[in-house]
């Protein structure tokens, strides 16, 4: 069983194969069912038709020698006469017909009246009925008329071999053709076969001649599918399609990072090279402090495509718990505020919350962080001097909504979509943006089932929203960190 | 030469700016595109190196808003975008010059010079008029055999006189190559540079034309 042939195997698997011999197999049973019962028919039909001729021939017989006085019936003419065959029938016999049909009229009053020549002597004896008498080397089937009214009797024989040739006949006639229509079936069923499974190969050659670098539908119509396929084809392209988008989001996101480190690469190598060719110590000691300068930026944005990458909906889930969003947000935004009051910014936070100002949430306290600190340095760098950033907490139902909004130059209404893909950045965007952070904020709120939504408020400025699922547990259950 | 410089990375910029002035070209440094639009028509630039991604507008508006509006400086896109399709079109839409970053600061000069010599229809880096000859990649100068030391600026002018023998380069045109925007030159500079330039290649090869400029002559 280990070490069956490949073509076992193959003949295992195709679908092919197996409909052909299953439909072969069928064809097979059928064939020899109508064999064997054409065969017997036609043996059958055959006895039945010398045993008819006989009893017709016997009638006759009868009929004639009654129709006159048996004494006139033949005069001088001899009582035994030569075989039929050869001298009445000069018409053509058809086959199975040729053998003479030998018979005598015995009368009971005035003993033999008439006999063929050929008639078998074994035969003189038989009653009434049908029989079979073997003669020497010749089988015989005889017919015994008894007609009492007219004190006759009539005997009627034909050889044997004359009711097999007529079986033959008859089996040639209807056995033989099935002969032909074997390999005729086996052929059509191929065909069949082969076309019913035409959609099959069709589909497996539309999803062979997919470029694994960039899957896209298989094109082909779903009217024009069986309907057993339809639902797969179906599936497949909805998957190639989602296949295909998570390819250019990769590929997007491999270029958007490439492009993002190639500044700072080639600031980081101009400026090593002035320093490689100042002769003056001060520019040189410029030049290398703002070479590291840009690895510092470049290590930044590594480390956040790093954290994007975890965070990609693909990545395996993120380890979470309990946190207290409120107390979080409270100290950030404490921290921000004081960093920003030299610029003159300030960040103010309001809390609408009437029952729970904890607000739990699961959550990766780190990357919880990083959301609303992004959220917080994006409006901060955003707002002019003496600006103030706003900061609402909210208690909505089962969610928590954080609102962020700055009196900065606002978002132009057509970027509003594009604001959270990566490496975006907005035409209004200032310095020192790598289009990444608004991309976490997204990211880490979807991670944790929320969303990220970016506004245009009335009175001027940028608003950007996060909810985030509060958490179902009370609190009391498991104490906050 | 006087080069224009849009690049709105600011480590990148300065960095490109303290190298190409110390190769002794004069760099003048704009970070934004709206600003950048109007540079070659405000003054004169020997060549432009752009950043495609800039606020405000986009290195190919710039690119193609120069072409439309005839301004023909040879113009060297420097950019983070390598993909042979942003290289065609910014090559079709005008650009001299497609360079992806990193770029060496080396290898930007030679390109620099290469497109200033096409520029000039020049087929080499040397210079000539006469008996004088000046060599743009080694920053030489030769008087018939005889090596000339000459100061960034002597240089400097030298090589703008001698891209067109014979013909009048005005004060201005000359001040505009040595100074770029940060350092105004001071009223009588340049009469000092051609003063102690007369001195060191033969007084007779730089010719003063009245009320237009100099020219130099074999």
């Amino acid at each position: 069983m280990m070490n069956r042939p490949v073509f076992l195997k193959r003949l295992a698997t195709s679908l092919h194969a197996r409909l052909v011999l299953w439909l072969l197999a069928l064809l097979g049973t059928v064939w020899i069912a109508l064999w064997t019962n054409t065969w017997s028919t036609a043996v059958d039909t055959a006895a039945r038709d010398i045993d008819q001729r006989l009893r017709i021939t016997a009638s006759l017989l009868v009929t004639l020698y009654t129709a006159q006085s048996p004494r006139d019936a033949f005069g001088d003419l001899p009582r035994v006469f030569p075989p039929v065959g050869s001298t009445l029938l000069e018409m053509p016999a058809e086959r199975g017909w040729e053998g003479p049909v030998n018979f005598e009229i015995v009368s009971l009053e005035y003993g033999l009246l008439a006999r063929t020549a050929d008639f078998p002597t074994a035969a003189r004896q038989a009653s009434a009925g049908f029989m079979d008498q073997q003669d020497g080397d010749r089988r015989w089937r005889i017919f015994t008329l008894d007609a009492p009214r007219h004190q006759l009797v009539t005997r009627v024989a034909v050889q044997q071999s004359v009711g097999s040739a007529r079986a033959e006949t008859l089996r040639n006639d209807f056995a033989w053709p099935l002969i032909w229509l074997l390999p005729v079936f086996a052929v059509l069923a191929l065909f069949s076969v082969w076309r019913g499974l035409a959609p099959l190969r069709r589909i497996e050659q539309a999803i062979a001649s997919q470029d694994p670098l960039a899957p896209r539908p298989l094109g082909i119509d779903p009217l024009r599918v069986p309907l057993e396929l339809r639902r797969l084809v179906e599936t497949l392209d909805q998957l190639m399609q989602r296949v295909a988008e998570v390819v250019i989001r990769q590929r997007a996101f491999t270029a958007g990072a490439g492009h993002e480190l190639r500044t700072p690469l080639a600031g980081c190598r101009s400026q090593l090279q002035v320093a490689q060719r100042s002769r003056e110590e001060q520019p040189r000691q410029r030049a290398l402090h703002k070479a590291l300068h840009s690895l510092d930026r470049m290590s930044r944005l590594v480390d956040q495509l790093l954290l994007l990458a975890r965070l990609d909906p693909a990545a395996p889930a993120l380890e979470t718990e309990p946190l207290a969003f409120g107390p979080l947000v409270h100290r950030l935004v404490a921290e921000r505020h004081e960093a920003a009051i030299s610029d003159g910014i300030g960040v103010e936070l309001a809390v609408k919350a009437p029952e729970d100002t904890s607000m739990m949430i699961d959550a990766n306290p780190p990357l919880m962080e990083t959301l609303i600190g992004n959220l917080l340095d994006n409006a901060i760098r955003f707002s002019p001097n003496g600006a103030t950033v706003q900061v609402q907490l909210e208690h909505q139902g089962e969610r928590v909504c954080l609102r962020v909004s700055d009196q900065g130059p606002g978002i132009p209404a057509d970027e509003l979509d594009k604001l959270f893909d990566p490496f975006f950045r907005s035409r209004s965007q200032g310095k020192g943006s790598n289009g990444l952070g608004l991309a976490i904020v997204q990211a880490v709120a979807k991670a944790h089932g929320g969303e990220a939504q970016a506004l245009q408020p009335e009175h001027g400025g940028a608003e950007i929203i996060v909810y985030l699922p509060l958490t179902r547990r009370r609190p009391a259950e498991r104490p906050a960190r | 030469m006087r080069i224009l410089l849009v690049e709105d990375d600011e480590i990148l910029g300065d960095g490109l700016c303290a190298g190409l002035r110390l190769d002794g070209h004069t760099v003048d440094w704009l970070t934004d595109g709206s600003t950048a639009e109007g540079a070659l028509d405000a003054d004169d630039f020997d060549s432009v190196v752009l950043d495609l991604a800039l606020p405000g507008r986009s290195g190919l508006q710039l690119l193609s808003h120069w072409r439309r509006s005839r301004r023909s400086e040879p113009v060297l896109v420097l950019t983070a975008y390598g993909s042979t399709q942003d290289c065609i079109t910014a090559l079709d839409l005008g650009a001299d010059d497609y360079v992806v970053k990193p770029v060496d600061l080396k290898e930007l000069e030679a390109r620099l010079r290469a497109l200033q010599r096409r520029a000039h229809g020049h087929t080499d880096n040397r210079l000539r008029c006469g008996e004088l000859s000046l060599e743009r990649a080694d920053k030489m100068v030769w008087s018939g055999d005889t090596v000339v030391d000459l100061s960034a600026y002597e240089f400097a002018v030298l090589e703008a006189l001698l891209e067109r023998p014979g013909r009048v380069v005005s004060r201005e045109q000359l001040e505009s190559r040595l100074y770029g925007w940060d350092e105004g030159p001071e009223s009588n500079s340049l009469h000092v540079l051609i003063h102690k330039l007369r001195s060191h290649v033969g007084a007779s090869h730089i010719e003063t034309v009245r009320g237009l400029g100099y020219r130099i002559v074999p």
